[in-house]
């Protein structure tokens, strides 16, 4: 520890110290240590609270989703027993797994899995009573109290066997105990399995209400006609067509920026194709509305389609401006696994004779296949959820008229209708408990997109993984059956670089590289690296492959000055609108009058002030918890450990669940349960809720670049673990979390669809402040946008260019806040060489 | 304590003194609460920007939140004067009655909707019952009304679900059923009425709906009959105004009891009601129901009357806060 100490660099140290013996005189190792102590480990205790409680709001959200939808999906006693199913094939399957996985599981691993599934088949067995026993005092069912007493006695078996279990704690529990007592386990999870069954055939007919919910074509609120399956469809639609749109973009521009750009342009670009995603999308939406939907319609008119198509506000057109705003998602994903790859590869490619283009198609794009197509997977997870843009622009009969896939038509999406129908709905109508319901399916679909995405970009979920997995469990039965062994081939599974070496240069067909070893040896990469420089003279290449890659390149350059040229068009036209209607007239303190009001000026000032008003609040309340939970991540349960990787993906979570359904919930708990209304309150504590995650994962990483030698040396020199990690780490940390801390604060100013359902409302005081922090809407930017967008100018004199300087008031908010954490981040960052 | 954490600490606490401070001021006399309907959002806003200017000792908050918001709040006391589209519904008179509350409703304004057509089509008059079959696909040519029309297809226009006016539209001829897309020749959908009334001007064959105050000479209002038997009337903002033409659904605003003399609320329900009241309503986009100004110019409106006196509190606000976010500062330093 100490020579490590002493090879860095000495004057800061020195200075460090300084500090921490200037510290120990302070604070002399006595009565004052208890008082530390205490405090240490009460702050650990909060940390830990904070962080748990922000890991569990997905699980919470989704639970209170399930709750509010329930009404209009069945009876209860169904799901119950339903969600008991789930449960038990999950604890059976997990108690073969492991116990016949003798490999893989230690003993103690066994042991410890088969006691906490009897802990849990002990509950759910009491749970199983609880609901049977009100089941028969209701309806007097015979068979309900059979089932009680049968479950009666299984669970006293249970509990015997379960108390035997933790008794032997100490001892070694041999194999002899755990098999019996592994397969009862099975069998009664089986045998109340079967008996669920029974017990659920003669209710299996009050399914319809689901299949109706799912399947159900015609969704009209006002006659209680509650079919999905076509708000389902409108934003499959729109997320199928503005992925097909985005993936040649977006592939193009990210290959175009790792592969193809100088290194001092790089930087340029790659912030400027980052500046897309800073846009509200509420902003993407107007402009769609009012230019870009304009703009399809006159391309259908000179196509001569006009009759049919007349209309700007389809399907097709959402696609295209979702499209445009996923392409820096999709680009930087695509540029970052570029970059990962080996030089080896690429040298052995080019050395082989292949241009610069075929490296990229046979060497670089198949070894990231599987982060490629997870950003294509997170991307549709994200228009997915979407709301803003397929509110404004898609268009909103869910009637499907011109076939189940086709984007020329008005659509209704499910975040859309969420949206627009929770303005006018009664507290506990079916109507409430249906929007519910579409949370719910919104939730899960963009849930198990995200999810799955980030297991195929983590590796852990690949093509040949799947198929292991299947032959493994194969060879098993195989093994077992013919007793025979079969020799098994290992090669690590994480390792990228071997199994694609494995996969495509060893593979048998390619007789070439049949002999080579698998590990090129330092001599050999070193004449590789001779050979590619040789062949990078462009001489050797035939001049059909420059062609195709002169062509390739232009394709590249052409997208990529083509999504930079919108992104140019966009901020012309906020900025030229949007300036032409500024009066400064509206900054005076005063009320806007009605002379003016006419006139178009209706005060742009109250609007901002709400939006910091909301977010201020989101900031306060969001940016402690995540921080702590950042701190609590990284030095208190690691993220390397197990519980700590569940703690971390649970407040990762967050971001996958869709700024729509956060809305949802914050107008369910905080707006009507709590009785909030819509109020800096609601929103605020909404917003935040947005905040967590990205804040969360900014600190961990800003707190992990600080070395950890000097937290260790103040360790060393008595400090408690909270006063080194505020001393030292948290010092150091500092100028990265709070660049964290802007750009959360720009991602959030712009949200527009949670405010819509819990802060704004079209509101107009004389005041600039809501008269309250509850029961008070407020006016917010983002809303002013939506709602004076939409409307026309018979309504709201100037509307049209009122929204538009709304919009350049929260696009230089909300791009400054962006550009400003970038540059902060630039220049305070420490360095620690 | 460093400067960047002085800096901190000081900003947090002027952003909860000015909350404070503005929940805090503002008293609860001379003090309006407007809550409700979206549709009914504009006219209260411009009328109540007025309302202020004539009588500085008011402070009138006006929300949009919804007629079910506003109906609810009313219920709750939460607003003095719940503006609604619709006819409260009968759980919520229901649940007025159990609080005690009277819900007693105005009605201030008129929204006429005007079928329109394109100026050159020879359609003149329609009955309900026509409009229900071209809108349902019965009808799906102009020949089937014995009318020759360059284009023959009917092209069905139809606002989305947003717009009230669709909602009483279907409510009305559809038995609140939606329009199927399928069973008209040619349809659209618009998210403003503008955009619809374009369409009709551009496109023969089309037929749509939307408020009168959009109908100019580039689109034809057609007359309207009830029955048969009935003579068709021409929508004007006079025939609206009294009734005699049929398609118009009521503004409302609601009350707790019918308000008194001196009563606030009687003062507000008053203005609306009076000639420059009904001038903005008109001005906005919907159909005034007592008098009017023919020429109002709203940038340059008549003389009011004044009913209360007083002092504004509203703008001591800023002062205040920035006073204590000085106080604040020279706390810490």
């Amino acid at each position: 520890m100490n020579t490590t100490l002493m090879t860095k660099d000495t004057s800061s140290e020195s200075k460090r110290l300084e500090s921490l013996t200037k510290l120990l005189s302070n604070n002399t190792i006595g009565s004052t240590f208890y008082v530390r102590k205490t405090l240490d480990s009460s702050i650990k205790v909060v940390l830990a609270i904070m962080t748990v409680s922000a890991s569990l709001l997905t699980i919470f959200i989704s639970l209170y989703l399930f709750i509010e939808a329930l009404p209009v999906m069945g009876s209860i006693k169904i799901w119950s027993i339903f969600l008991e199913i789930i449960i038990f094939i999950l604890t059976s399957f997990i108690a073969l797994w492991t116990f016949f996985n003798k490999s893989t599981f230690s003993q103690k691993f066994r042991k410890q899995t088969i006691r906490n599934l009897a802990i849990i088949v002990e509950m759910l067995g009491v749970f199983l009573i609880v609901t049977l026993l009100i089941d028969y005092t209701t309806s007097k069912d015979i068979l309900s109290l059979v089932s009680v007493t049968i479950t009666i006695i299984f669970e006293f078996g249970i509990l015997i066997l379960l108390i035997h279990l933790f008794n032997s704690k100490t001892k070694k529990i041999n194999q002899k105990y755990m098999k019996p007592f592994a397969f009862l386990l099975i069998f009664l999870v089986l045998s109340i399995f079967i008996f669920e069954i029974i017990e659920v055939i003669p209710e299996i007919y009050t399914l319809s209400e689901i299949k109706q919910l799912l399947f159900g074509q015609t969704w009209n609120p006002k006659k209680e006609n509650f079919g999905a399956f076509n708000l389902f469809m409108g934003s499959m639609i729109v997320t199928f067509y503005a992925i097909i749109i985005v993936i040649p973009f977006g592939l193009s521009i990210g290959i175009f920026m790792a592969e193809f750009v100088p290194e001092n342009l790089y930087k340029h670009l790659k912030s400027s194709i980052e500046l897309i995603s800073a846009i509200p999308s509420v902003i993407m939406g107007l402009i769609s509305f009012r230019y870009f939907a304009k703009l399809i319609k006159s391309i259908f008119f000179a196509l001569g389609v006009e009759q049919q198509y007349s209309v700007g506000n389809i399907a097709l057109t959402a696609s295209i401006t979702l499209a445009f705003m996923t392409v820096p998602m999709i680009a930087s994903l695509t540029d970052d696994a570029l970059r990962s790859v080996p030089k080896e590869l690429k040298k052995s490619a080019l050395a082989l004779g292949s241009s610069h283009w075929e490296v990229i198609a046979r060497v670089s794009i198949p070894y990231n296949r599987s982060s490629i197509s997870s950003a294509i997977i997170l991307a549709f997870g994200r228009i997915f959820g979407e709301t803003m843009v397929v509110l404004m622009v898609a268009g909103s009969n869910p009637a499907l008229s011109k076939g189940l896939l086709n984007p020329l038509q008005g659509i209704y999406a499910l975040p859309a209708a969420i949206a627009l129908e929770v303005s006018d709905v009664v507290v506990d109508d079916p109507q409430w408990h249906a929007l519910f319901y579409l949370g719910l399916e919104l939730l899960t679909i963009s849930f198990v997109i995200t999810v799955l995405g980030r297991r195929i970009a983590s590796g852990k979920l690949t093509f040949t993984s799947v198929k292991k997995l299947f032959k493994k469990g194969c060879s098993y039965l195989w093994n077992r059956l013919s007793k025979r062994k079969e020799e098994e081939i290992k090669y690590s599974e994480n390792n990228n670089f071997a199994r694609f070496t494995k996969d495509k240069f060893m593979h048998p067909k390619n007789k070439y590289f049949q002999s080579r070893p698998t590990s090129p040896s330092e001599e050999q990469l070193n004449t590789e690296y001779f050979e590619t420089l040789m062949c990078t003279n462009s001489s050797i290449l035939s001049k059909y492959k420059i062609r195709k890659q002169r062509i390739y390149t232009g394709i590249f350059t052409l997208l990529t000055f083509i999504v930079l040229g919108v992104l140019g068009l966009v901020f012309f036209s906020v900025g030229i609108d949007g300036f032409r209607n500024i009066d400064f007239q509206d900054i005076i303190p005063g009320k806007p009058s009605f002379s003016r009001m006419v006139q178009g000026h209706y005060g742009y000032l109250t609007s901002t002030i709400g939006s910091i008003l909301v977010v201020g609040t989101a900031a306060l309340i969001g940016l402690p918890i995540s921080t702590a939970a950042g701190i609590y991540l990284t030095f208190y349960l690691k993220p390397t450990n197990k519980l700590g990787q569940m703690i971390k993906n649970g407040i990762q979570n967050i971001a996958s669940v869709p700024s729509v359904v956060v809305g949802l919930f914050g107008w369910g708990i905080f707006v009507s349960t709590f009785g909030w209304g819509k109020s800096v309150l609601s929103g605020g504590f909404t917003l935040m809720i947005m905040m967590v995650p990205i804040v969360t994962s900014t600190t961990i990483e800003a707190l992990n670049q600080v070395p950890n030698d000097f937290r260790q040396g103040s360790l060393a020199l008595g400090s408690t673990k909270w006063e080194s990690i505020k001393e030292h780490n948290l010092r150091y940390a500092f100028p990265s979390i709070i660049t964290g801390y802007l750009f959360s604060i720009s991602r959030v100013i712009g949200e527009t669809a949670p405010i819509i359902l819990t802060a704004a409302a079209a509101r107009y005081a004389p005041t600039y402040f809501p008269s309250g922090l509850t029961n008070s809407a407020v006016a917010m930017l983002p809303f002013d946008i939506y709602e004076f967008g939409l409307y026309t100018d018979v309504i709201y004199p100037n509307s049209f260019s009122w929204a538009m300087t709304c919009a350049l008031i929260l696009l230089v908010i909300a791009l400054g806040l962006f550009v400003f954490g970038q540059i902060l981040r630039s220049k305070l960052q420490v360095k620690y060489d | 304590m460093n400067k960047r954490q002085i800096i901190l600490n000081t900003i947090s606490i002027a952003f909860l003194a000015m909350i404070i401070s503005s929940s805090v001021i503002g008293s609860k006399e001379n003090t309006l609460v407007i809550q409700g309907s979206n549709t009914v959002f504009p006219i209260a806003n411009l009328a109540a920007a007025r309302f202020q200017e004539c009588n500085p000792g008011i402070t009138v908050t006006v929300g949009g939140e919804g007629s079910g918001a506003g109906i609810a709040d009313l219920i709750d006391g939460k607003a003095d004067v719940a503006t609604a589209s619709r006819f409260p519904k009968q759980s919520e008179i229901d649940e007025a009655n159990n609080t005690d509350v009277e819900l007693i409703v105005h009605t201030i304004a008129k929204d006429g909707i005007a079928i329109i057509v394109n100026p050159n089509n020879p359609l003149s008059e329609l009955s309900f019952e026509q409009i229900s079959k071209i809108y349902n696909g019965t009808y799906t040519h102009w020949s089937n009304l014995n009318l020759t029309v360059a284009v023959d297809p009917i092209r069905v226009l139809e606002r989305d679900e947003s717009s009230g006016t669709h909602d009483y539209f279907n409510e009305e001829f559809l038995n609140g059923e939606e329009v199927n897309p399928n069973t008209v020749s040619d349809y659209a959908q618009y998210q403003s009425t503008s955009q619809l009334f374009a369409d009709v001007a551009e496109n023969v064959n089309a037929i749509g709906y939307g408020g009168l105050a959009y109908v100019d000479e580039t689109v034809k209002a057609v007359a309207v009959k009830k029955e048969e038997g009935d003579t068709a009337v021409t929508p004007t903002i006079a025939t609206v105004s009294d009734a005699s033409y049929p398609i118009s659904r009521p503004l409302y605003m609601i009350t707790n009891g019918e308000p008194e003399e001196g009563d606030l609320r009687k003062y507000w329900l008053d203005f609306i009601l009076s000639v420059e009241g009904q001038s903005i309503v008109l001005y906005v986009g919907y159909i005034p129901i007592g008098n009017y100004l023919e020429n109002y110019d709203p940038t340059n409106p008549p003389e009011c009357k004044v009913i209360v006196e007083g002092t504004p509190f509203g703008f001591i606000t800023v002062p205040i806060s920035i006073a204590i976010f000085a106080l604040a500062l020279r706390r810490r330093n």
